[in-house]
């Protein structure tokens, strides 16, 4: 690390000395985007579970896993906040802005886990809360403190995190796990990759800056654009085993290979783009891959509720 | 005196900074309150027909 950048990391870490964070600030601390695909993924875990749950008491577990996983954000953004400083995208957070004093995102994290797996337990089932709580657990320990700063795997691995809330809903409403939420974990699981390094490609200086060793950065854009086409290969693959599997049907089938193909042609697309263009392409891959897993999660319970 | 308390004692609360504080605690009322709903309407509808069956 040169003596410049450690200079801008200490300048910029400079933590708030009191807590004026508003409200909004809060919200920004529980990454409200990323909580809404977790809402929506769990949602369709939930829904696709055998058994009927009470509206009541699904609304009660969608809303427990949105808040842990909000609460795992938040402890991501005390851990994190001084690399936060140092990239374009993230130094407004309300941490490194100095909003939020690094001590009040620790404790509103920490009680806020607690409270959202404690409060599953009680109303919803033992199983879910174990899930949500190794959820948390992986995303803000296993991930954001070993993962993240030392491996170009951090999020392959860590993508875990994000692949569990299907599973979680799961586990919420059928009270155990058989290999269909499995396979909307393994979906996820291998969607991550792809999604995150065209993020990692168009913010490659931000994540050099900050040290962290994203795939581009380690090992280049080339490799990167290798493993971003492999994965949307094997995605493609992955993404029909519910229909292989015989737990959905020919709609679902013909929806996630159309969906899948043309992912793998932006991929590709953007694998043999030009320098100048590559950049545009890979917003492009980062904006259709997030159109892509909402679709395909849109068409597992359609295809149910059609029966084809 | 603690470093944190005379940190709070030096900061400036302007006007906006404190409507900023009570809006987040009205909101954090409002949550507070909706979790207790939820709470206790969960609780009823686990107990279901069981509310009735107890020794008199």
């Amino acid at each position: 690390m040169s003596q410049n950048h450690k200079e801008t990391l200490l300048k910029l870490q400079e933590p708030a000395s009191v807590d004026v964070g508003s409200a909004a600030d809060y919200i920004a601390l529980m990454k409200p985007r990323v909580m809404s695909l977790v809402v929506f993924t769990a949602l369709v875990g939930l829904v696709m579970a055998p058994g009927v749950m009470h509206p009541v008491m699904a609304v009660a577990a969608i809303a427990l896993i949105a808040v842990g996983a909000g609460a795992s954000a938040a402890l991501n953004m005390w851990y994190d906040a001084d690399i936060d400083a140092v990239m374009s995208r993230t130094k407004t957070r309300p941490v490194p802005s100095g909003r939020v004093t690094p001590d009040a995102a620790l404790t509103f994290g920490l009680w806020v886990s607690g409270l959202s797996v404690l409060s599953m337990a009680v109303m919803i089932n033992y199983l879910s809360a174990a899930l949500l709580a190794f959820t948390i657990f992986f995303y803000a320990v296993i991930y954001t403190m070993f993962l993240k700063r030392r491996t170009a795997q951090n999020i392959v691995i860590g993508g875990a995190a994000g692949a569990l809330p299907p599973v979680i809903g799961w586990a919420a409403a059928a009270n155990s796990v058989s290999i269909e939420p499995l396979i909307y974990f393994a979906i996820i699981f291998f969607w991550t990759p792809p999604h995150f390094w065209a993020l990692a490609l168009i913010k490659n200086d931000d994540y050099q800056a900050a040290n962290v060793p994203m795939l581009p950065v380690t090992s280049g854009v080339k490799s990167t654009l290798s493993q971003i086409v492999l994965y949307a290969f094997v995605l493609f693959g992955v993404s029909l085993l519910p229909y292989a599997l015989g737990f959905s049907g020919l709609f679902y089938a013909s929806g996630a290979a159309l969906l899948g193909g043309l992912f793998i042609a932006v991929c590709l697309g953007l694998a043999l783009a030009s320098d100048k263009n590559r950049n545009l392409l890979a917003g492009m891959t980062f904006a259709y891959s997030i159109f892509y897993l909402f679709l395909l999660f849109v068409l597992l319970p359609t295809d149910k509720v059609m029966g084809l | 005196m603690s470093d944190e308390i005379k940190k709070q004692e030096e900061t400036v609360w302007t006007e906006e900074l404190l409507r900023e504080r009570r809006k987040r605690a009205a909101i954090m009322a409002i949550a507070l309150l909706a979790f207790i709903a939820l709470f206790f309407w969960v609780t009823l509808i686990k107990l279901g027909a069981n509310v009735a069956n107890r020794p008199l």
